[in-house]
């Protein structure tokens, strides 16, 4: 027989990472553990630092355009659309009505593209492997109309300061009305797999909840704040680009848990092909770009543009001497601030909880190290 | 009888059918190059497109015998898929270290290959990843096609194929 | 309220405190002395009528040859009034100086990672920050603050000029 006297219980460290296939890239999160309970999460990040910030003060504004796809990867767009954006304000350049469309198609379809891959590991960090395959189905489809429009897969290049790079193809039309035509039913086909299940709901119902008083405590953004019952949209409430011409609504949950975090995602891919939609159809004639010359520079002065993201705000604050350099870039992400407050919602839940509720959080290691 | 008019031209078959004969050493590489396991480690954008767009439904990498494993003791292939930076190197070195021989590496994109797009002004990304360990295959690409994995996998294989027995132990030196 | 009355409010709340005030792309843009950083802050926080709760974006500028030290600029917004504010300050530093300023973590939670970014990449110190190791340099990086303007390091290549 053992002996049981004596035996004695007390908390431990476990390294979560910088491998581990549930940090969505390399993120270390220490955890000290009271048997399955994480009683303090420590994350560590900067596996992935660029130093994107550093290169951007040597490089001009043109040259900057390709680092910033590589900021957020799976929204790359996004990302393209808040730099130039930023420099378009900050010097005033006008950008012809078509190139603002087809930025906010673009924008759009990378936002339901984004959303698909979250929900691709999201659902296979909670071990449900078939929505992963039916997820990057549809997905493949967004990439095939991007590779069409600029040749790339995943980091476009596709926005430039003035307008757009290239125009969109002629098979572009017919391939989006024909993906939009069936993404809902696609959304549906996940809903029911998925909103439903008794263990996806024992898994994220009550799980994880993020007040809405901590949300702006910890200056979340993006689904994590709509989730937590915050109705706050940057598309909405200050419009960038063509936003303003569009009708679509911004889904607003109440309980901030991950099932809510789960939902809004989903609501917001229907949102987005709404958007892309009514952008098709009042899709304008005219020109792509404004001319801008190669030794471009802005005059003196500084700007802080911010636009909404897929995982939320994502700003750039640009200062300009004068030359065609910029004087610094900083750049703010979304995911930067939702990683902040992952300690804050996830203690003294159980690890296998832990995953879910950083799933949830949609968090993109290279956005929050830059 | 199928089965074994499709074997590899290598293998001798004896009449009768239900005996081969080759040698030990192309078996091994035979068995070795059609099951490579290679490691879930995603560093940056290559990862979306080499490890989980390739894996998905359309590209489907387990046709070629590759699957992934969560450990580094189970996997036999380490595909660099990103952005190697000074931080993460060390940790990159140490997983390499706990895989078991024979194990081979793939440094997909411009990043692992020599720093990529990050290799002026950038004072934390390591300049290539064959800085710390030995590299079998480079993809060039930024991020590569998910087509350019599977052909660094087979060129892989081919490689493989070609080896002798008692090779693999050094070329990991 | 818009921004321009939103300006006249923050500079009639501190009225002998603000050496600059001015409207940056629409966004009401204040400087103060960095003697009364955490102060400002605060009271913008908890005033009624800003009611700034949550930070929209915290860098610093390295601004030693033009102005003398490290410009810190703060972006702070309210989801009540949904406006924006912005707040700069000077810390004074020359050459290879560190300088201190206070902690603004004590106003904002999530002040906290943007300000350990400030401390390793710039190298100006937060005085009372709850935990400023580093957040992005590994734990052994000697080799001093690289976004300083001028950085060099060992593996460091500069772009050559086409």
């Amino acid at each position: 027989m053992m002996e049981t006297k004596g035996l004695r219980t007390e908390e431990f460290m476990v390294n979560m990472g910088p491998q581990h296939p549930s940090t969505h890239g390399v993120c270390k999160l220490v955890l000290k553990m009271d048997g399955e309970l994480v009683k303090e999460i420590q994350p560590h990040v900067g596996y992935l630092h660029r130093s994107i910030e550093k290169i951007a003060e040597n490089r001009t504004y043109a040259q900057i355009v390709p680092f910033t796809d590589r900021i957020d990867y799976c929204a790359s767009m996004n990302s393209n659309h808040a730099y130039v954006e930023a420099v378009e304000r900050m010097a005033e350049v006008e950008v012809p009505e078509r190139a603002q469309y087809l930025r906010v198609i673009m924008a759009e379809l990378n936002r339901i593209a984004s959303h698909l891959l979250w929900l691709a590991t999201f659902t296979i960090d909670l071990g449900a492997v078939t929505p992963f395959l039916y997820a990057f189905r549809e997905r493949e489809e967004i990439m095939d109309m991007f590779e069409m429009t600029c040749g790339q897969r995943l980091t476009y290049n596709y926005m430039k300061i003035g307008g757009v790079n290239w125009d969109i193809p002629k098979e572009f039309v017919p391939k989006a009305k024909q993906f939009l035509k069936i993404l809902p039913g696609k959304v549906d086909e996940y809903e029911d797999l998925l909103t439903n299940n008794p263990i996806l709901l024992y898994r994220t119902k009550g799980i994880g909840v993020l007040s809405s008083e901590k949300a702006i405590e910890y200056s979340a953004s993006g689904p994590s704040i709509r989730a937590s019952g915050v109705r706050w949209d940057i598309r909405k409430a200050e419009p960038y680009a063509v936003y303003d011409k569009f009708d679509f609504n911004i889904p607003v949950r109440y309980n901030g848990d991950v099932w809510d975090r789960y939902k809004i995602r989903l609501d917001e891919m229907r949102e987005s092909a709404k958007i892309v939609e009514q952008a098709i159809d009042g899709l304008p004639e005219g020109d792509i770009a404004k001319k801008v010359p190669m030794t471009w520079k802005p005059k003196e002065g500084e700007v802080f543009c911010r636009i909404e993201a897929p995982r939320g705000e994502m700003a750039y604050h640009i200062i300009s001497d004068g030359t065609n350099k910029p004087y610094r870039v900083k750049i703010r992400t979304g995911s930067f601030c939702n990683l902040q407050l992952l300690p804050a919602i996830a203690t003294n839940h159980l690890i296998a909880d832990l995953v879910a509720i950083f799933g949830s959080l949609d968090i993109v290691l290279p956005e929050v190290d830059r | 009888m199928g089965v074994i008019s499709k074997l590899p031209v290598y293998m001798e078959k004896v009449p009768g059918g239900g005996i081969l004969t080759t040698t030990a050493e192309k078996f091994f590489n035979w068995s070795r190059a059609s099951s490579l396991w290679y490691m879930l480690f995603g560093l940056a954008c290559c990862a979306i497109e080499g490890l989980m767009a390739t894996g998905a439904s359309r590209y489907d990498f387990d046709r070629f015998g590759m699957m992934f494993r969560a450990s580094p003791r189970q996997a036999d292939l380490m595909i660099v898929a990103g952005t190697l930076t000074h931080k993460m190197a060390k940790r990159v070195k140490i997983l390499y270290d706990q895989m078991s021989e024979p194990k081979y590496v793939i440094a997909m994109g411009g990043c692992a290959n020599n720093g990529g797009p990050f290799y002026y002004d950038c004072y934390s990304v390591l300049k290539g990843v064959d800085k710390i360990i030995p590299v079998d295959v480079y993809i060039p690409g930024c991020p590569p096609r998910p087509e350019s994995v599977l052909e660094a996998s087979l060129k892989l294989q081919e490689k493989i194929k070609k080896q002798k027995l008692g090779e693999w132990s050094a070329s990991t030196e | 309220m818009d921004s321009e009355s939103l300006l006249n409010h923050i500079n009639e709340l501190h009225k002998d405190i603000i050496i600059n005030s001015e409207l940056i792309t629409d966004v009401p843009t204040i400087e103060v002395k960095p003697e009364h950083w955490v102060e400002v802050c605060s009271s913008l926080k908890k005033d009624v009528k800003t009611n700034l709760h949550s930070i929209s974006n915290y860098g610093a500028v390295d601004y030693r040859e033009k102005l003398g030290g490290f410009q810190l600029v703060l972006t702070i917004f309210s989801h009540k009034h949904k406006h924006r504010v912005t707040v700069k300050t000077l810390v004074p530093a020359q050459g290879d100086e560190e300088p201190e300023i206070d902690t603004v973590t004590t106003v904002w939670l999530s002040a906290d990672w943007f300000e350990r970014e400030i401390i390793e990449l710039f190298g100006v110190k937060f005085k009372g920050h709850p935990d400023p190791r580093h957040l992005m340099l590994d734990d052994d990086w000697d080799e001093g603050f690289p976004l300083r303007r001028g950085w060099t390091g060992t593996d460091f290549i500069v772009k050559p000029e086409m």
